[in-house]
């Protein structure tokens, strides 16, 4: 057992490399996130300590320096941060000094520090360089200069600090002889007092321990000259000498100017956010501007996240972290968080899903989401909204654009990532485009073969609402797509409890929670109605919430949910929040199981879906399954009655075009739910019966229908489908399988053969035939043309079995009636067939003739009278019918000199010899 | 050339007519005059209306009638979409089933009977000086079909005549059958149907047993052309030898009517209901007209269940039709009938249990 993890160290292993994809790019967001407490800790230093303005200006020299060693002071800073309290002990003098050796140690610190820096992290111009793989090799070498001249900074640097080490040692100096005149002074104090009697005048004092002091007596002169004495020699020995005093007022002023203009400045930050407020929308103030702060479902945002790490291999030239998931058995959690093995890298070391498709209802956060984690792994977002121009053209130029170039103006140049918000909105050319664009087939032909320079090289986000848009067909195929799972309202409470405190809004969390499950979660609605109530500037209270009509969105609910609340009774319990704003007067107690609530509740929910047709139909299939009290079928009745309104009421308003009256529609689901809805929670299905039915119906209509359409004119003109159906149909397919033996046709009596070209007459006259087709096992079965079984037949009825023709019957039937259709296209042609018959007949009878003109040598040549007997048809190895009457003419003519066009038989394939067969002749 | 028996032996004259003589005389006389005003021929199916059709045009324009080709015509609706409609036609006249193309037959309608009166008949010797139009169905057509056809039978009536043929008046608009004269052609009794199948028989050179023939003849409900298919697939299972009590071969949506109507008397309940269902919607995808299920559901009904309730079913069943007419999804119908039924029968049940 102790070979794994227990469940706590399993869950870091997990996410160890998540966590490191959090910490990993804070360096980026540094330098925003962290300026203002790097402001304070300076600040507590100069209250402090009035000599750091020096330090200061010590450090603002530091900061003129460059980015690089900028970071550097921030840790220097929090160096002098933590010596503070000493400095804070010492007395005023010794800590300025102290300071500076402090600055001094400091300042190595950071010196080493910059040797180290460049080697352990990544620098702005190392992270972006990358993106050179765009653009061509010519921007190398200004990087090289840009090293060079770095390392020429870094010189300057440690010059500039030796020269401080310099000044501090001479302080130095001046700090040990002030210390020496602190003695002097102490060893006066000396003689002023003594415990015997001294000879100078004194004063007696007596202290605790009963031990008696006598303190010298001076003369007022005397204590002022010393005083002024004392008082020079510290000032002689002071680090400024006379000039201390006015250092110190100047430091004052400083001070003080400072701590006025950052009051000031507070003051008009204040007033700016104001301000701001005031111009901005409270979603777009308080949108989260950091991973961190992002409110969405912490799985989804990771998920994201772990995805678009993955393009880093691609972007920025960079291992991705990507913990190899060995495929275990026994360990329960890979299956569990099987999306990683839908996280891997194709062969050019892309992810395997180039997009990331979000989708969940409004107000969540996914754009928020996609924004903030763009930009957390370093892309610069490019967004493509439904408010632009989505036309394919404009589609293709502004993908291209996006991801295969970059930014000149912007600074610092960060590879793009496109988001395409509201893409379900989008025509479906885009999106096919898109689609196109990803599999890398988007280039155009020739490009080909170098079409590496061409694949996608940037990530995509795609966001919509609705993922099973028909548009996003496609799409959805080749993406990553990330459901959005609903914001807990507990989270959404705690930053709505947040937001109003900034705003000096009062109002408590239970209000919050329940503002956030009114709105179904939805962030943008739920600051809405915060932004609304902050206008009315008073305290917030559960009731006002309660009784707000805004934040109700008219929400659409599914159509199983639909059905769900006609079928099922809603249990009493307290509601909180579901007050009608239309019921003010009435009690609260009314709204419980009482009829009226429930045709109340019924009517608003129908209503709001709207598509009655196919609600109703969904009752209709789904009600016989409910298990609704009521042993009589009475209550059944009065339902199907209104099943039957509602369908006359449709058609109406279909035929004369009056939706008016589409108004009392809904009514009859307040029966079915009265009549159908039980406690028990329903089992409910999509209805699909009506349309198998009608499709059913369709493919029948259709063979009939092609069987019409064969059917011998003198027949048709007295059925029509209806007679068909009914009448001809079922008595047809019985007569058409008669009880044949499987045997031979040769074999059967003349009474069977009789029938059996009955059968085949019959079938040729209505355009039947057998077809040879393979069914679902793999066997060759003989169907009926126009397939007109599955109309007859009802295989749910056993007491009538019909009898089907066994394979080998079809067989003959399906041959004989081939021949006899050919025959039949034929018949119309008949005398003209004749005509040729007695043609050719004629033709062999004037050869004889010709004989005799053939000169004596070749006479031997010629084929003795073979055409006179009927013309025999032979046939080839592959059934086709050798003409031996053009063959023996083309083997005979060639020396024929009776016709004027004759042509000579040369060996091999010609298609020379070619003659007009009609099909009579091949039956 | 054989054909199944029913087409073989049609009378092609009104002198072969096997029934209905003299209404065929007097159809006869009505083409002496070598005019005739628009017919509107209505009865039930397998009562001989087209075979009496054939007959007048025959009168009219002699054998030329029986050379038919079957066509395809193409008509462009207003909406531009293409329709496809199968017409059978001769020289003298056209017959079209204008209700195949739905609720597009009023284009049908507008153009067929325009095209056919716009050309005359150029040799006017010896040949009647219009063509007939025959439209079959008539009682399918839309309402909108009707009233196109109002107009048009009045203005072309020098060109061309129509003949109108369909199961049922009650469908027809006023202002059409006022327009033509209309012709009834009633089922031929049993006894008609055995003489025929007789006949037909004895034509074959085969040994018909009366009995059979009887039988057959009921059970085709007086429908000529159903009880004649009947006699030729009986002849064909006993492979020559005709019994009198053989097995006849009923069609099978008949019979799943009359199941569908036994499950109900069975049991009364939501499950049977849903069986009941399942037996409808066999039946409707199957095209068997829902006028149909109806009538024969009723009278499975009805012939099984004599508690007095027939007056009450039939009332229902009359209700739930003519609103099935009026709606479009026939199975709330059908189902809606069937529970009222199922409801009527349990509650006559449970009484009968509280009497004893």
């Amino acid at each position: 057992m102790s070979d794994y993890p227990n469940s706590d160290e399993e869950f870091e292993l997990q996410y160890a490399d998540e966590l490191e994809l959090l910490n990993d790019p804070e360096d980026f967001d540094e330098p925003v996130a962290k300026l203002p407490t790097k402001c304070t800790s300076r600040k507590s230093l100069e209250f402090g300590t009035p000599k750091s303005t020096y330090f200061k200006t010590q450090s603002d020299l530091f900061s003129s320096q460059s980015q690089n060693s900028e970071q550097n002071l921030n840790t220097s800073d929090s160096f002098s941060n933590d010596f503070h309290p000493i400095n804070e002990t010492n007395n005023a003098e010794t800590s300025s000094i102290q300071n500076n050796t402090q600055n001094q140690n400091t300042a190595t610190i950071s010196s080493t520090q910059n040797d180290q820096e460049p080697t352990r992290k990544r620098t702005i111009e190392e992270l972006f360089g990358d993106i050179d793989d765009l653009l061509f090799q010519g921007e190398r070498k200004t990087k090289k200069a840009k090293a060079s001249t770095k390392y020429e900074e870094q010189l300057e640097m440690i010059d500039k600090i030796l020269e401080l080490r310099k000044l501090n040692q001479e302080k130095d100096i001046l700090l040990l002889r002030r210390n020496t005149t602190h003695i002097s002074a102490d060893e006066k104090m000396k003689l002023n007092i003594s415990r015997r009697v001294p000879t100078y005048p004194f004063i007696a004092v007596t202290n605790y321990d009963k031990e008696r002091f006598y303190v010298r007596c001076h003369s007022d002169d005397y204590e002022k000259e010393d005083i002024a004495r004392v008082v020079k020699d510290i000032n002689l020995v002071g680090t400024m000498g006379d000039m201390f005093k006015e250092t110190w007022k100047k430091a004052q002023q400083i001070l003080n100017s400072q701590l006025d203009s950052e009051k000031t400045a507070e003051e008009t930050d204040i007033e700016e956010v104001e301000m701001e407020e005031d111009q901005n929308l409270w979603v777009d103030l308080y949108k989260p501007k950091r991973y961190l702060e992002l409110l969405s479902d912490e799985t989804t945002n990771r998920v994201l996240l772990k995805w678009l790490k993955l393009w880093d291999k691609v972007v920025f030239h960079r291992r991705p972290k990507i913990k190899k998931v060995e495929v275990d058995p026994k360990n329960k959690l890979n299956n569990q968080f099987n999306i990683e093995n839908q996280l891997r890298l194709d062969e050019d070391g892309r992810p395997h899903f180039k997009v990331a498709l979000l989708c969940g209802p409004p107000g969540l956060g996914k754009t928020t989401l996609a924004h903030v984690v763009a930009k957390h792994a370093g892309y610069n977002v490019i967004e493509i909204n439904a408010s632009d121009d989505r036309s394919l053209e404009f589609f293709r130029t502004s993908l291209e654009n996006a991801t295969q170039m970059r930014s000149v103006v912007d600074q610092q140049q960060r590879p793009n990532l496109v988001i395409f918000d509201e893409i379900d909105g989008a025509p479906s050319a885009s999106v096919e485009f898109l689609v196109k664009f990803i599999s890398g087939s988007a280039s155009k032909g020739k490009k080909k073969e170098k079409d590496n320079a061409n694949i996608l090289k940037r990530p995509i986000i795609c966001i919509c609402n609705d993922a099973y848009v028909p548009a996003l067909r496609g799409l959805r195929q080749v993406s990553f797509i990330v459901n959005f799972p609903p914001t807990s309202s507990a989270r959404l409470s705690e930053r709505l409890i947040e937001i109003a405190r900034r705003q000096h809004m009062k109002t408590d969390i239970g209000t919050m929670q329940v503002l956030a499950e009114k709105s179904k979660n939805d962030i943008r609605s739920c600051l809405s109605v915060l932004h609304f109530f902050k206008a009315k500037d008073k305290y917030i209270n559960l009731t006002d919430i309660l009784k707000a009509s805004v934040g109700q969105k008219d929400m659409q609910n599914g159509l199983f949910s639909v059905w769900n609340d006609i079928f099922s009774i809603e249990r009493t319990k307290v509601k909180r929040f579901s007050v009608p704003v239309a019921a003010e007067g009435e009690d609260v107690e009314d709204y419980d199981m009482s009829y009226k609530a429930r045709m109340r509740k019924i009517l608003k929910v129908v209503q709001s879906f709207g598509d009655y047709e196919r609600l109703a139909q969904g009752v209709f299939e789904n009600y016989q399954e409910m298990q609704f009290k009521g042993s009589t079928l009475d209550g059944t009745c009065l339902a199907l009655d209104w099943f039957c309104y509602t369908d006359r009421l449709n058609q109406y308003i279909m035929e004369q075009q009056n939706y008016s009256f589409s108004v009392y529609l809904p009514y009859a689901f307040v029966v079915w739910h009265y009549q159908f809805s039980s406690l028990n929670w329903p089992k409910i299905k999509f209805p699909t019966e009506a349309f198998e039915a009608r499709q059913k119906l369709k493919n029948n209509i259709a063979s009939i229908k092609e069987l019409e359409k064969g059917l011998q004119p003198k027949i048709k003109i007295f059925v029509n489908q209806k007679i068909l159906i009914l009448d001809v149909l079922p008595s047809l397919t019985r007569i058409i399988s008669p009880p044949f033996r499987p045997v031979n046709l040769h074999l059967f009596t003349a009474k069977e053969k009789a029938m059996f070209a009955n059968v085949v007459d019959i079938m040729i006259d209505y355009n039947l035939n057998y077809v040879q087709e393979k069914n679902s096992d793999g066997v060759y079965e003989f169907k009926l043309d126009p397939d007109v079984f599955p109309i007859v037949e009802y295989p749910k009825l056993t007491t009538q079995n019909f009898r089907s023709l066994s394979y080998f019957n079809k067989q003959l039937i399906a041959r004989e009636v081939e021949i006899g259709k050919i025959k039949s296209l034929q018949r119309p042609n008949d005398q003209s067939v004749d005509a040729t018959k007695k043609k050719k007949q004629a033709a062999p009878s004037i050869s004889p003739e010709n004989d005799k003109n053939i000169p004596n040598h070749l006479k031997k040549l010629q084929v003795k009278s073979l055409k006179n007997a009927t013309p025999v048809v032979t046939k080839d190895f592959f059934g086709r019918i050798i003409d031996k009457e053009a063959n023996e003419a083309s083997a005979s003519s060639g020396p024929n000199i009776d016709h004027d066009i004759w042509f000579k038989y040369k060996e091999g394939y010609t298609n020379a010899v070619k003659k007009k067969i009609k099909m009579s002749q091949l039956l | 050339m054989s054909l199944l028996w029913c087409d073989k032996y049609r009378p092609k004259d009104f002198s072969k007519l096997d029934f209905h003589k003299e209404q065929g005389s007097g159809l006869k006389s009505l083409t002496k005059d070598g005019d005739f005003p628009h017919l509107l021929i209505y009865g039930p199916m397998g009562a001989g209306k087209k075979t009496r059709i054939m007959c007048l045009l025959k009168e009219l324009y002699g054998t030329g009638v029986e050379r038919l080709r079957s066509e395809v015509m193409t008509f462009t609706t207003p909406s531009n979409k293409k329709l496809e409609i199968g017409t059978v036609s001769s020289n003298h006249h056209i017959e079209v089933n204008p209700s195949d193309v739905g609720i597009y037959d009023r284009v049908v309608i507008m153009n067929i009977i325009k095209n056919v009166a716009q050309t005359q008949q150029l040799d006017l010797s010896g040949q009647k000086s219009f063509k007939v139009v025959v439209l079959t169905d008539v009682d399918a057509l839309t309402k909108d079909a009707q009233h196109a056809l109002r107009r048009t039978m009045e203005k072309y009536i020098t060109n061309c005549r129509l003949i109108l043929c369909s199961t049922t008046m009650s469908r027809v608009i006023p202002a059409i059958k006022s327009r033509c004269l209309c012709i009834r052609i009633p089922a031929p009794t049993t006894e008609q149907i055995v003489q025929v199948i007789e006949k037909t028989a004895s034509l074959e050179d085969i040994n018909f047993p009366r009995n059979l023939a009887e039988k057959i003849a009921v059970l085709s409900e007086r429908n000529l052309r159903r009880a004649l298919l009947m006699s030729e697939a009986c002849k064909v299972e006993a492979e020559g030898k005709l019994t009198p009590n053989q097995n006849v071969a009923e069609p099978d949506w008949l019979l799943m009517i009359r199941e569908t109507a036994r499950i109900i008397l069975n049991e009364q309940s939501i499950q049977q209901l849903k069986k009941v269902r399942e037996n409808l919607y066999e039946l409707i995808c199957r095209g068997i007209p829902p006028e149909i299920i109806f009538k024969n559901l009723l009278d499975g009904l009805l012939k099984q269940c004599d508690l007095g309730l027939t007056a009450e079913i039939l009332e229902n069943a009359a209700t739930y039709e003519h609103q099935m007419v009026q709606g479009n999804k026939e199975i709330f119908h059908l189902e809606a009938f069937v529970a009222k039924c199922m409801c009527l029968y349990q509650n006559v049940l449970e009484e009968m249990k509280s009497d004893f």
